[in-house]
C-alpha cells in the first residue's frame, strides 16, 4: 500500500559540511589550473603594489556612477566638437596617396639635408641669385608644387 | 518541366524558369539584393520599396516581378541604387540605429544588414518620432511603435500566415502604426500570442519580452545611462557604416554568450523545430526559421513562449527514495541499486509478467526503444505500452487494417494542398496551432474548402464552409452513408478501387444498411447536408480528412476510423499528394512511442512479437530468448493490479494518474502495487505514488530524435546541461539495464538510433548524418527510404492493394437516465495536456488560470446559471467542482471541461470511465455523461478579460499595401504599383 506522498526531505547539509564541499571544489580546481593561478597571483601583487588594484576596485564599483559621468562630459558640445574634429581629420588623411605622402616626406628630409649645407656655408643671397636659381630644375619644380598646393588649398576652402 | 526564359541580368545571360519572381532567382543564385519585407513564405508584401532594379530602363521591384523573354535587368545601375537608397532613407526615418546597444542586434537584423550591404551613410531625412507610447501590456511581447518601419510584415503574418486576423496598419491615418483589433491593446485583444509577428520582426518594433535588457552586452543598462548614450551617438553624427562596424563588434560579443540550438517542439504533433537561444542556462528566446521543414517562421504561443517549465523550481533534481511518509534524497548509486534489487526480485518471485513498463510520448525515440528493449531484453516481458493507448491507437489501427500503415498520408503540405480538408472530432485550432493556420491559409486566399464536424463550435467549425455537429458518437454512421451516397451517385472512383482495393464487393454489403434516412436519425445530419458534404468531397481536387480523439476515444473509435479510410479509398484520395487520412496525433513522440516498439505486440517498426522470423532477428541482437505471446496494454496492466498479478511497474514521463480514465480508480490501482518505478521531471500524481523516483530531463537538456505527426523524424540537438543532479532519460536506462547485468554501453543517442535502424526495415536509410540541422526523414516504405506521401507505390500488403475495412457500428454507452448531460473534453490552446508542464508559465497561467465546463446558452438559462457560477459536474465514476462559462460554442445538453488539471477539485479524469472501444482498448473519455449540481451562484468569470476568446478579430486580405500607395503623400518609387496578394504565390503543393 504506498499512499501518495508530496513531501521531499531534502537532505540538508550543515554548515560544516558545506564547508568541505566548497573547499573540495575549490581544492580540485586550484590543482587543476596552477600554472595559471600563479601567474594571476603574481599580476594581482604587482597591480596592489603599484596601488591600480585599489583604483581599479573603486572604479568597478562605481562603475554605473562613473559610467553616467563619462558619457554626460562626451556629450558636451566641445567633446562632440573634439570627437567630429578628430573623425574629420581622420576621415581627410585617409583621402590622402600614401606613395605622394611618402614621397613628399622624403623630399622634405633631403631639403632639409640642403639647408643646412647652405646655413653651413653662410653665403649671402641677393636678388640675381633668386632669379637664377629660378633655372634650377630642383627649385623649379619645387616652387610649381607649393604653388600648386595653395591653389587646391584655395579651392578647399571655397567649397 | 516548366520552360525557361532567356534574360539579362547586369549584362550577362541567364535562363531562368517562366513565372520566377526576380528576386526569388537573384536569391536562389547566391546574387546578394536589398530587400526587407520580402519572405520566401510571405511573397511579395511590397511594402519597403528596397528591392528596386531597373528593367528595361523601367524601375521594377524585383520580388514582385515576374521575369520574362528578353528581359535587361540591372540590380545596381545608378537609377537602381538611387531607387534603393531613397526607400531606405524612408525607412529610417521610421527607425533610430541605436544597434549597439539594441536587443535586436544579434547578427539577424534586416534593417541594419540591408543598410549595411547597401553601403548607406547618411540619410537625408533625418528620424523623426511617431508620438506613440510603446505597448508593453502583453505578457510575452511588446510593440514599439517609435522604431516600427510600417512594413507590415507582421500584419501580413497575422492575417494570411497564421490567419487570426488581429493586426492592421491605419496606412490612412496621420503617422501609421501598427494596431491591435483596430486600436486596443495587445494585452486586451483577439491575439492568440503565436509570436509569430515577432519572429518576422525585421528589426526591434516587436520584441520577446524575455530579450529586453537581457540579449546585448550593453542593453541592460538603466533608462538614465542609456538615453545619454544614444544621444551621444546622434551627437556625435558619425556616418552609419561606423556605427554598422562596432555594432557588429557587439554582436559578435554577443555570440560568445547566447547559444542557439535546434531544438523540436514538444506541446503537439505537428513537430515544428526551431532555435532555442540561450544564456547560461537562462532561455531567451525560440527563434524559428525559415528552414525549418514543417513550421517554417510559424509558431503557437506554447512552444514560443512555454518554456518556463524548463527552469522551474519545482523540478525533481536528484533521485529520490520512499521512507515512510516522505520521500528522501538519495544517491544515483542508491536509487538504481534499489530499483535493480527490487524489479529483480519481483521477476524472480513472481515471474517476468508481474512487471509492466510505460513509455512516454513526450520522450526521444532513442529512449522508447530502450524501454522495450529493458522490459523485452532484461526483464523478459511484453507488458510494454504507451499513452496512444489513450488517444491514437484506433486510428493507427483502422489505417493498418486497411492501408497497411498506421500513420498519416501526407505531411502538411498535402493538408494545406488538398482541395478539400475536413476535420471530424479534432479542434485543430486549439490542439494543432500551427497545422490548423495552413488550413486556415489555405482556406482564406487559394479556395480550399473546409468541413467540420465536432460537437463544439471551435475556431475552425466557425471557419469552416459547412459545421456539422452530430449526435455523440456516431461519425461512423455519418461516414458511411455518405460513402454509400457517393458510390450510389456514380462519384466514386471505380477504376482506382479495382486495380488498388480488395474486398469491394463484401463492402458495398456492409454499406447497405446506411442510407441517408437511416443516418439522419442516428447522427441528427440532415439528408440535405449530407448530400452537400458527398458533393463537396466529389468536386474537390483532393480530399484531406483530419481526425483526432472526438473520434477515436469512443467505443467504436478503431471501426470509426476503418470508416475515414474506407471513404478515402472510394474517392481515390490515396496513393497521391494533396489527400488522404490524417490522424492529427497530439504529442511530440506519440508516433515515434509507438513506431520504437513500446507496445505489447510489436517489435520497432510495428514488427510482431509473435513472428517467429522477426522474434529471432531480435533474439539474436538481444542474445536472449525474448516472449512470444503479446504483453498486456496500460489499462490491462491495472486490471492486472487489480487482481494481484501485476506487482511492479516502470512509468517514464507520464501521468497515468490523471490521463487514464477514471483516475480514482488508477490512483487506488497505483497504490495497490509492491514497487512502482517514475522516471519523472516534476513530483507528479503518479510520482507521488513511487518507491523511487528517478530525476531525468526534459527535451533541452538532451539530445536525440521525435517523429511527429507526418511520420517525420527529426532531431534535437542538446541545449542546456542537465538542472541539478538529473539525468537524460537514455542514460538512465542504460544505468538500469547495467545494474541487471546488461551492458549496452551506448556513449550517444545515435548509437541507440542505429541500433534501432539495423533491426527495423522502415528505417534502413535513416542516420544522424541524413538528419543532421534542419534536415529530417518520414518513414514509410518497407525498403526504409524517404516517404514523404505513402503508398505511391502500393500498399503496404504483400499484394500492394489496400483492403476497405469491414467492421461493425457500435452505438455509444448507454448511461442510466439521471446523468442527462454530454461531457465533451479536451485542450484548449493555452495549456497542454494535464498542465504538469504549461502551468509553471506565468504567462500562460495569466492568459488562462484555471479551467472551467462550457455551458450553451440554453442550459445555462434552463438552469440558471452563469458566467462564474460554481457547480458540481458527478458521473458514475467521480465529481469535480468547477466554474460555469457561458458560450455559444456549446449547444443544448452538452458540455465541454478542458483537460488541463491535476487537481482533485478539477480534473475531467475523475468524471470519465467505465467504456473502452472495441479493439484497441482506448477508454472512451467523449463518451461520459454527467449531472449538474449548482454550488454557488455568484461568481467570478473563469476566463479573464483579457483572453483572446473575449475580443473580436479585425480581419481583411493581408496587408492592404495599397491604401499606403492611395495616401496623398505617398511619392512612388516604382514605375509600376501594382496590388499582388502576396500569399496567393505560394501554390499549391505542386
Amino acid at each position: 500500500m504506498a499512499k501518495p506522498i508530496q513531501i521531499i526531505k531534502k537532505v540538508e547539509l550543515t554548515e560544516e559540511q558545506k564547508k568541505t564541499q566548497s573547499l573540495e571544489s575549490l581544492l580540485s580546481e586550484v590543482a587543476e589550473n596552477k600554472d595559471s593561478l600563479l601567474d594571476t597571483l603574481e599580476l594581482l601583487q604587482e597591480l596592489h603594489n603599484s596601488g591600480i588594484l585599489e583604483a581599479l576596485n573603486s572604479l568597478v564599483k562605481a562603475k554605473e556612477e562613473v559610467a553616467k559621468i563619462a558619457v554626460g562630459q562626451m556629450t558636451r558640445e566641445p567633446v562632440t566638437n573634439l570627437i567630429n574634429n578628430a573623425m574629420a581629420a581622420g576621415g581627410a588623411l585617409t583621402t590622402l596617396d600614401p606613395e605622394m605622402t611618402s614621397k613628399l616626406m622624403g623630399s622634405l628630409a633631403k631639403g632639409f639635408e640642403k639647408a643646412e649645407e647652405g646655413l653651413r656655408s653662410n653665403s649671402k643671397v641677393g636678388i640675381l641669385d633668386l632669379l637664377k636659381v629660378l633655372n634650377d630644375p630642383d627649385i623649379n619644380r619645387a616652387i610649381g608644387f607649393g604653388l600648386n598646393l595653395l591653389k587646391g588649398v584655395g579651392e578647399g576652402l571655397k567649397e | 518541366m516548366p520552360e525557361k526564359v532567356k534574360l539579362f541580368i547586369n549584362g550577362t545571360v541567364h535562363e531562368v524558369y517562366k513565372g520566377t519572381r526576380i528576386l526569388d532567382y537573384l536569391l536562389s543564385q547566391d546574387i546578394q539584393h536589398p530587400h526587407v519585407c520580402y519572405s520566401e513564405i510571405l511573397g511579395p508584401v511590397q511594402s519597403c520599396d528596397t528591392c528596386m532594379c531597373e528593367v528595361n530602363g523601367e524601375i521594377m521591384r524585383a520580388c514582385s516581378t515576374v521575369v520574362e523573354e528578353g528581359m535587361n535587368i540591372l540590380t545596381s545601375s545608378e537609377l537602381a541604387k538611387k531607387s534603393q537608397e531613397e526607400a531606405m532613407d524612408r525607412i529610417l526615418e521610421n527607425h533610430l540605429l541605436y544597434c549597439t546597444v539594441c536587443d535586436n542586434n544579434n547578427g539577424n537584423c534586416r534593417v541594419h544588414n540591408t543598410a549595411e550591404l547597401m553601403g548607406i551613410e547618411h540619410q537625408t531625412r533625418p528620424y523623426r518620432s511617431k508620438g506613440y507610447e510603446v505597448d508593453m501590456s502583453h505578457p510575452f511581447y511588446r510593440y514599439d511603435p517609435e522604431q516600427c518601419i510600417l512594413c507590415g510584415r507582421c500584419v501580413e503574418t497575422c492575417q494570411d500566415l497564421q490567419v487570426n486576423e488581429s493586426l492592421t496598419i491605419d496606412w490612412e491615418s496621420q503617422q501609421p502604426r501598427v494596431l491591435w483589433d483596430g486600436g486596443k491593446s495587445i494585452n486586451e485583444s483577439s491575439c492568440v500570442s503565436c509570436g509569430q509577428c515577432v519572429s518576422v520582426c525585421p528589426c526591434n518594433a516587436l520584441m520577446e519580452k524575455s530579450m529586453l535588457g537581457n540579449a546585448g552586452i550593453m542593453t541592460g543598462i538603466e533608462d538614465d545611462l542609456l538615453t545619454p548614450m544614444i544621444d551621444l551617438v546622434k551627437a556625435v553624427e558619425p556616418d552609419y557604416q561606423t556605427i554598422f562596424a562596432v555594432s557588429e563588434v557587439e554582436a559578435a560579443m554577443r555570440e560568445t554568450q547566447i547559444k542557439k540550438t535546434k531544438t523540436v517542439c514538444t506541446f503537439c504533433g505537428v513537430g515544428c523545430s526551431f532555435e532555442v537561444w540561450t544564456k547560461d542556462h537562462e532561455i531567451l528566446k525560440i527563434e524559428p526559421s525559415e528552414n525549418a521543414p514543417v513550421n517554417s517562421v510559424s509558431t503557437c504561443v506554447k512552444g514560443k513562449f512555454g518554456w518556463d517549465f524548463v527552469n522551474s523550481q519545482e523540478r525533481i533534481t536528484t533521485p529520490l527514495i520512499r521512507k515512510g511518509d516522505v520521500f528522501e534524497e538519495a544517491t544515483w548509486d542508491e536509487a538504481l541499486d534499489l530499483v535493480a534489487e527490487k524489479l529483480g526480485g519481483i521477476r524472480d518471485q513472481y515471474g517476468s509478467d508481474a512487471l509492466g513498463f510505460i513509455a512516454s510520448s513526450k520522450i526521444t525515440n532513442e529512449e522508447n526503444y530502450l524501454i522495450q528493449k529493458l522490459s523485452r531484453q532484461v526483464f523478459g516481458t511484453n507488458n510494454v505500452d504507451n499513452c496512444s493507448r489513450y488517444c491514437q491507437s484506433p486510428a493507427s489501427w483502422g489505417l493498418q487494417q486497411t492501408g497497411g500503415i498506421g500513420g498519416d498520408s501526407g505531411t502538411i503540405k498535402d493538408i494545406a494542398g488538398a482541395g478539400l480538408v475536413m476535420l471530424v472530432g479534432c479542434a485543430p485550432g486549439e490542439g494543432h496551432p500551427v497545422l490548423a493556420s495552413r488550413i486556415k491559409r489555405a482556406h482564406k486566399l487559394h479556395g480550399q474548402k473546409l468541413i467540420t464536424v465536432d460537437v463544439r463550435k471551435h475556431e475552425m467549425a466557425e471557419r469552416a464552409d459547412i459545421f456539422v455537429r452530430p449526435k455523440q458518437g456516431t461519425d461512423y454512421v455519418w461516414l458511411s452513408a455518405v460513402t454509400k451516397y457517393i458510390i450510389d451517385q456514380g462519384w466514386h472512383d471505380e477504376e482506382f478501387i479495382q486495380k488498388h482495393v480488395n474486398q469491394y464487393d463484401e463492402f458495398l454489403k456492409k454499406l447497405a444498411p446506411y442510407s441517408l434516412e437511416e443516418a439522419e436519425k442516428v447522427t441528427g445530419i440532415t439528408k440535405e447536408t449530407l448530400i452537400q458534404m458527398a458533393k463537396m468531397i466529389h468536386e474537390a481536387d483532393g480530399t484531406a480528412i483530419c481526425w483526432g480523439m472526438g473520434v477515436t476515444q469512443n467505443i467504436a473509435g478503431s471501426h470509426t476510423s476503418a470508416a475515414i479510410a474506407n471513404l478515402l479509398l472510394t474517392t481515390g484520395n490515396m496513393m497521391r499528394k494533396n489527400a488522404g487520412a490524417f490522424p492529427l496525433r497530439g504529442h511530440n513522440n506519440v508516433q515515434g512511442a509507438s513506431d520504437m516498439g513500446t507496445m505489447p505486440n510489436i517489435f520497432p517498426g510495428y514488427q510482431s512479437v509473435a513472428d517467429d522470423e522477426i522474434r529471432a532477428k531480435f533474439e539474436k541482437s538481444y542474445g536472449v530468448t525474448l516472449p512470444a505471446k503479446p504483453g498486456l496494454d496500460n489499462i490491462q496492466m491495472l486490471e492486472s493490479i487489480d487482481n494481484d498479478e501485476l506487482k511492479g511497474m516502470y512509468i517514464v514521463g507520464e501521468d497515468m494518474a490523471w490521463v487514464d480514465a477514471d483516475s480514482n480508480h488508477t490512483q487506488a490501482m497505483l497504490e495497490k502495487l509492491d514497487f512502482l518505478v517514475v522516471q519523472e521531471i516534476f513530483l507528479t500524481t503518479t510520482a507521488q505514488f513511487a518507491d523511487v523516483i528517478l530525476p531525468g530531463v526534459p527535451s533541452l537538456e538532451k539530445a536525440g530524435t521525435f517523429t511527429n505527426t507526418e511520420r517525420r523524424v527529426q532531431r534535437l540537438y542538446q541545449a542546456l546541461e542537465p538542472t541539478g543532479n538529473s539525468k537524460p532519460d537514455w542514460w538512465i536506462l542504460q544505468q538500469v539495464a547495467g545494474r541487471m547485468g546488461y551492458n549496452w554501453n551506448f556513449e550517444d543517442p545515435s548509437e541507440i538510433f542505429a541500433e534501432m535502424a539495423g533491426l527495423t526495415p522502415f528505417f534502413t536509410h535513416c542516420n544522424y548524418g541524413v538528419l543532421e540541422g534542419w534536415n529530417s526523414f518520414n518513414w514509410g516504405s518497407p525498403d526504409g527510404t524517404d516517404t514523404p506521401v505513402l503508398y505511391l507505390n502500393g500498399f503496404n500488403f504483400p499484394d500492394k492493394k489496400a483492403r476497405f475495412g469491414l467492421f461493425d457500428y457500435v452505438p455509444p454507452f448507454e448511461f442510466p437516465n439521471e446523468f442527462d448531460l454530454s461531457l465533451d473534453n479536451g485542450r484548449l490552446l493555452e495549456h497542454f495536456h494535464e498542465g504538469n508542464l504549461t502551468h509553471k508559465s506565468e504567462g500562460l497561467q495569466y492568459k488562462f488560470p484555471k479551467v472551467f465546463v462550457e455551458v450553451s446558452p440554453e442550459l445555462a438559462k434552463e438552469r440558471s446559471v452563469k458566467d462564474g457560477t460554481l457547480v458540481r459536474l458527478v458521473s458514475p465514476y467521480g465529481a469535480v467542482r468547477l466554474p460555469v462559462l457561458v458560450t455559444d460554442r456549446m449547444e443544448g445538453k452538452s458540455v465541454y471541461v478542458p483537460m488541463h488539471s491535476a487537481s482533485h477539485e478539477s480534473a475531467v479524469n475523475l468524471l470519465t470511465g467505465g467504456a473502452f472501444d472495441v479493439v484497441t482498448n482506448t477508454p472512451a473519455y467523449k463518451q461520459t455523461k454527467v449531472r449538474m449540481e449548482v454550488l454557488e451562484k455568484e461568481g467570478e468569470n473563469p476566463l479573464p478579460k483579457f483572453n483572446p476568446r473575449h475580443a473580436k478579430r479585425t480581419p481583411q486580405m493581408g496587408l492592404e499595401i495599397y491604401r499606403k500607395w492611395e495616401r496623398g503623400d505617398y511619392a512612388p518609387i516604382s514605375s509600376v504599383n501594382e496590388h499582388v496578394q502576396p500569399g496567393l504565390y505560394d501554390r499549391r503543393n505542386a
